[in-house]
């Protein structure tokens, strides 16, 4: 029986994650952090999801010298809607790892 | 040991992320970037592997989107057709060999190499007739080529026993397939060649600080 679209225990991880606090930019390195994803599989779920307008993406405007710009995300409305209907559809926890908040990129 | 793995994927990395689709080249950059702000050590190092699966994977997918250059249309094609006729006499030769049954052990032995060194290269060959032009394609067809000159060696230092001979020998077989196979082997149109030939960007990837 095929899975349900975004209810992959990954995808529900980083929706989790990102729908904790809707309106805050995250780093790619804090969402894998949180989620236990490594970059491989991350980068292309990420992709996917800003594919699908899910998740809204930027460059850093203002990086500290030497250190080169990095890429935030958060999600959308529809990303933060899309990701309520897969909590609901999903009845149990993510199996991924999702750790608390302890604050990502302002 | 583990610092200097990472800046080698690091630098692989940055080579292929310029082969990334328009889409998601800003995603391997992503990758790429967070590199700075991950740990040192093993965690930065596993960083690095996954980005550099990211950009590998998705820049497969790149390369057989993007329209082959005219330059490459007809030499590719060409170069394999090349290098299979400059194979397939002598497995000919190969396959009557087998086939005659009556040849001492070490020239059935000698014989047998040469076939299955000449039919991996000739498949190799195929595999870069079309769009086959990744890394893995250009790498099998340069092994292939490779261990075809090492089997003309072995052939010829097992029925002959003359190390001069052999190394003669291994030039003159695996010589016109490494020819015909240098523009398959060279990616002439991302590598090598002018901007203005290839019509080459310049897509640098964020420079990542190492330490």
């Amino acid at each position: 029986m095929p899975r349900r679209p975004d209810t992959h225990p990954r995808t529900r991880a980083v929706f989790e994650l990102l729908a904790g606090d809707p309106g805050q930019w995250w780093y790619g390195y804090d969402i894998a952090r949180r989620t236990g994803l490594g970059s491989g599989t991350l980068y292309p779920l990420l992709a996917r999801l800003a594919d699908r307008s899910y998740l809204e993406t930027r460059w850093e405007s203002d990086p500290p010298p030497g250190r080169p710009r990095r890429h935030l995300y958060r999600l959308t409305a529809g990303g933060a809607q899309r990701a309520a209907e897969v909590a609901r559809m999903t009845s149990s926890p993510s199996p991924a790892r999702v750790r608390p908040i302890l604050g990502g990129a302002r | 040991m583990r610092r200097w793995l990472t800046g080698r994927v690091c630098r692989l990395i940055a080579r292929r992320v310029v082969h990334l689709p328009p889409g998601r080249r800003e995603w391997g950059e992503a990758a790429v970037a967070e590199l700075a702000a991950v740990p040192d050590g093993e965690r930065r190092l596993r960083w690095a592997l996954g980005s550099l699966w990211f950009v590998v994977s998705h820049g497969g997918l790149a390369t057989a989107s993007l329209p082959e250059p005219t330059v490459r249309a007809w030499m590719r094609p060409m170069c394999a057709v090349l290098g299979i006729v400059t194979v397939a006499p002598w497995l000919a030769v190969s396959i009557q060999g087998l086939a005659e049954r009556d040849a001492p052990d070490a020239t059935l032995r000698s014989t047998a190499v040469m076939l299955a060194a000449q039919v991996i290269l000739v498949v190799a060959f195929l595999a870069n007739w079309r769009r086959a032009s990744g890394l893995v394609a250009r790498s099998t067809l340069l092994a292939a080529i490779a261990g075809y000159g090492a089997a003309t060696a072995f052939s010829s230092l097992d029925n002959l026993g003359a190390p001069a001979l052999a190394v003669i020998a291994s030039l003159i077989f695996a010589g016109p397939p490494l020819l015909a196979a240098l523009p398959l082997l060279t990616r002439a149109d991302r590598g090598a060649g002018p901007d203005w030939l290839f019509g080459r960007e310049d897509h640098r990837p964020p420079r990542v600080e190492q330490g």
